[in-house]
């Protein structure tokens, strides 16, 4: 027996409704809800190919209602609407440096950029001076794109490691003048990691590195790359962590570049991947439009941790890191942190 | 306002900004002091110290490549009194301290400590000062707050080392722990240190993950407690609300509550970080931590139940963090607002009437001031009944520390004039007197 029934008392009198019923039968309320046959579900008919017929007939109604809907809108000249992407409803980040640096309300990060580790780069004080270097015993496809990389770097080298530790390194390239260190290593003959180490007193980055197309893969010539220097664009780096990864990366090139050569390098930020393109451009007059010409090579970076200093894994103190703590961080699939 | 009452944490960045933090339930308002065109290089932020009981001056360490320097802010007026370049010594400075001697009142000196291991003692007169090598690759120097003569220093391949300032001579050093199976030798970094409060004991956080506890005055030279957090160095730790208690925090962003009593376990972790944890201060009344980190975030951690109770975004990233006794999220409490009314006046009066007020005036002035209020405070208590103790606990289900907040609220009162226990003391034999 249902809890329902039992409640109900047997003994309870019933109250005559007669005012309430009479009034229900002379005046039925004025929008009856009334179920029509949905026009949209051909579920109930039995014959396959009719069922089938309706339903298409039905989709291309639709699609033309809609078609015409949106020529309708272009014609009243409405504006348009946003899409909805993962990026444009991206979560809130507090660090976020909104409009320009040089703004006033962004003072205190104009500040703290002028007096970090790349302030004496960005005042142009120092050329760079970039060491290129491997994980023990790199394979041909980790030699040709560190090579690659030696042609897009101004001023750098790439040296083999000699089965040397990274401290030592840091140590002598810092007694050799160099102002930043790259180790990039690999596995199972693929280049999957790169080391950042600016130097002389940090910061250092490590980034997971993937999707490496060396020129020959893009079926391009290294010969093709000129000797000038490129310009950089950094692009999309929002939040503070950002800026800073941002910040590092272009203090790898030179600061003055050869607008003769025409060639671009691209750091692009998207939803925390860094992608990596080389360009040679060319103004179209007649479009308007530059016309480009990859160059290649192309990678994609992901960072995995920034740290205080020059590298020291252990006893170093980051200034963010994501291992161990993913599940903490990565709360939801729109946050992101560059 | 009081200055007691206005800026209740201060922060100290690494590219020299220094900031005075008023943070409450609710709001939380960040005030540059230092003036940030005024920034130069090199001015890092490296340590900070309260310069006095009373909380009134703040002792600033910073810079960090060519000869360090040390300012001194006053809370009172809100300005830097003085600073001098801290010769002798290269590298950042990595302890500071005042330290006030028995036969000179005005003038006490500061103690500072450098990386290459100088630890000076900086008194008004030139020719006085006094000069300790404590060991190079210096990380740490801190006072011990119940023997003032005492410091203690630590730091890599540099054991912990206690020197008595009076002497001018090693009272302790530590004994490295026994060598490994392989009978090789334990490395020694001692990246932070405290005496735990009330005891004469330290405890040393080190690199390699090792907590510490070493008591001086026992004959054992070795640690009594000696844990371990593996795989994360660590780099500060402090003296929790609770006794014989520690949190520490490591370089990649771990904070830990460590229970030292014997035999010693490793107790919460703390959540929220998203890079290393460089300072961290607890509130003395309540069970609060305050940490900043290099993410440039400060954080304020409840420690029992570990929630995350603030988080605030302070643009630089940060090295160090002071806070102040009387420290509390509970927006300003009635109770203490009237302490402060009462407390300002006096106070006032004796430091504008003799610049050179020294401490034992105004603890006099404050004492005398006491008895008043303190019977003031007794007669606007609630008396408390069954149904008031009700509404406590109905309080507890929502926010578990704000009924610990007005349990000890009462205690706040006396604290404000310093010395903790010892007012209580008299004032209970102040009490008994005029009972009879």
């Amino acid at each position: 027996m249902k809890l329902k029934n039992l409640r109900k008392n047997p003994l309870k009198r019933e109250v005559p409704l007669e005012e309430e019923t009479e009034v229900s039968e002379i005046a039925p309320p004025e929008n009856p809800k009334v179920s029509l046959p949905s026009d949209s579900n051909f579920n109930h008919i039995k014959c396959k190919i009719v069922r089938h017929k309706k339903s298409e007939q039905f989709r291309r109604q639709k699609a033309k209602a809609k078609k015409e809907e949106r020529k309708k809108r272009q014609r009243d000249g409405e504006p348009k609407k946003v899409p909805h992407t993962i990026e444009s409803l991206r979560e809130k980040d507090e660090t976020t440096i909104q409009g320009d640096v040089d703004a006033e309300e962004n003072l205190e990060v104009k500040v703290d950029f002028e007096h970090d580790e790349f302030a004496s780069y960005y005042k142009h004080t120092y050329e760079p001076k970039v060491l290129i270097t491997y994980s023990d015993n790199p394979l041909r496809k980790t030699r040709i794109f560190g090579r690659e990389l030696t042609r897009i770097i101004p001023n750098s080298i790439s040296l083999y490691r000699n089965r040397s530790g990274v401290k030592k390194m840091v140590k002598s390239a810092i007694a050799k003048g160099f102002t930043d260190l790259i180790v990039i290593n690999e596995n199972m003959k693929q280049p999957n990691g790169m080391l950042v180490v600016h130097l002389p007193d940090g910061p250092t980055a490590q980034f997971k590195l993937s999707n490496v197309k060396i020129t020959p893969e893009l079926k391009r010539s290294h010969k093709e790359i000129t000797e000038h220097r490129p310009e950089v664009i950094l692009n999309n780096f929002t939040t503070r962590l950002g800026h800073s990864v941002g910040r590092m990366l272009g203090a790898l090139f030179h600061y003055d570049p050869e607008f003769k050569g025409r060639r671009a390098v691209t750091f692009h930020n998207q939803r925390d991947y860094i992608f990596f393109r080389h360009h040679r451009y060319e103004f179209d007059l007649k479009k308007g439009k530059a016309k480009l010409r990859e160059l290649g090579p192309r990678f994609t970076l992901k960072l995995r941790s920034l740290q205080r200093g020059t590298f020291d894994s252990k006893y170093g103190e980051y200034e963010w890191i994501i291992q161990g703590r993913r599940h903490a961080m990565e709360t939801s699939r729109r946050k992101f942190f560059l | 306002m009081s200055y007691r009452e206005d800026l209740n944490v201060f922060v100290g960045g690494t590219t020299g900004a220094f900031k005075g933090l008023k943070v409450n339930e609710r709001t939380c308002i960040a005030k540059n002091i230092q003036s940030l065109i005024a920034i130069t290089d090199d001015q890092e932020i490296t340590t900070m110290a309260w310069g006095d009981q009373e909380e009134k001056e703040i002792l600033i360490g910073s810079g960090s490549k060519g000869i360090p320097s040390v300012k001194i802010y006053d809370t009172e007026y809100s300005a830097f009194t003085s600073s001098f370049n801290c010769d002798g010594g290269k590298g950042k400075i990595k302890g500071i301290s005042r330290f006030n001697e028995a036969h000179d009142f005005i003038f006490s000196a500061v103690i500072t400590a450098v990386e290459t291991g100088h630890v000076k003692l900086w008194r008004y007169n030139e020719s006085e000062q006094i000069s300790i090598n404590a060991g190079e690759n210096l990380q740490r120097m801190r006072h011990s707050i119940v023997n003032k003569n005492i410091i203690a220093t630590g730091g890599r391949e540099n054991a912990l080392k206690l020197f008595d300032l009076e002497k001018q001579e090693k009272v302790f050093v530590e004994k490295n722990v026994p060598p490994d199976i392989c009978q090789l030798r334990m490395p020694v970094w001692v990246s932070d240190l405290i005496f735990l409060p009330n005891t004469s004991s330290v405890v040393t956080a080190s690199k390699y993950g090792h907590v510490r506890l070493y008591d001086p005055r026992s004959t054992q030279r070795r640690p009594l407690i000696n844990l371990e957090i593996k795989d994360e160095a660590l780099t500060t730790i402090a003296a929790a609300h609770k006794e014989k208690h520690v949190v520490v925090g490591s370089g990649k962003g771990r904070m830990n509550l460590i229970d030292l009593r014997n035999p010693g376990k490793i107790l919460n972790t703390y959540k929220g970080f998203t890079g290393g944890v460089t300072d961290l201060a607890c509130s003395q009344l309540h069970p609060l931590i305050t940490s900043v980190s290099l993410d440039r975030h400060l954080r304020i951690h409840h420690l029992e139940t570990k929630q995350l109770l603030k988080e605030v975004y302070l643009v630089f990233s940060l090295n160090a963090v002071l806070l102040r006794s009387n420290f509390s999220l509970e927006a300003n409490s009635p109770l203490l607002e009237d302490n402060v009314e009462n407390t300002r006046p006096i106070s006032c009066s004796t430091d504008r009437s003799t610049v050179t007020s020294t401490a034992t005036e105004n603890c006099v002035g404050l004492h005398s001031d006491y008895d008043v209020e303190y019977d003031e405070m007794f007669n606007q208590m609630p008396v408390i009944d069954n149904a008031s103790d009700a509404n406590v606990t109905q309080n507890k289900r929502h926010y578990p520390y704000k009924e610990e907040a007005t349990v000890i609220d009462d205690t706040l009162e006396y604290d404000s004039g310093g010395n903790n226990k010892k007012s209580r003391a008299m004032k209970k034999n102040r009490r008994r007197s005029k009972v009879r």
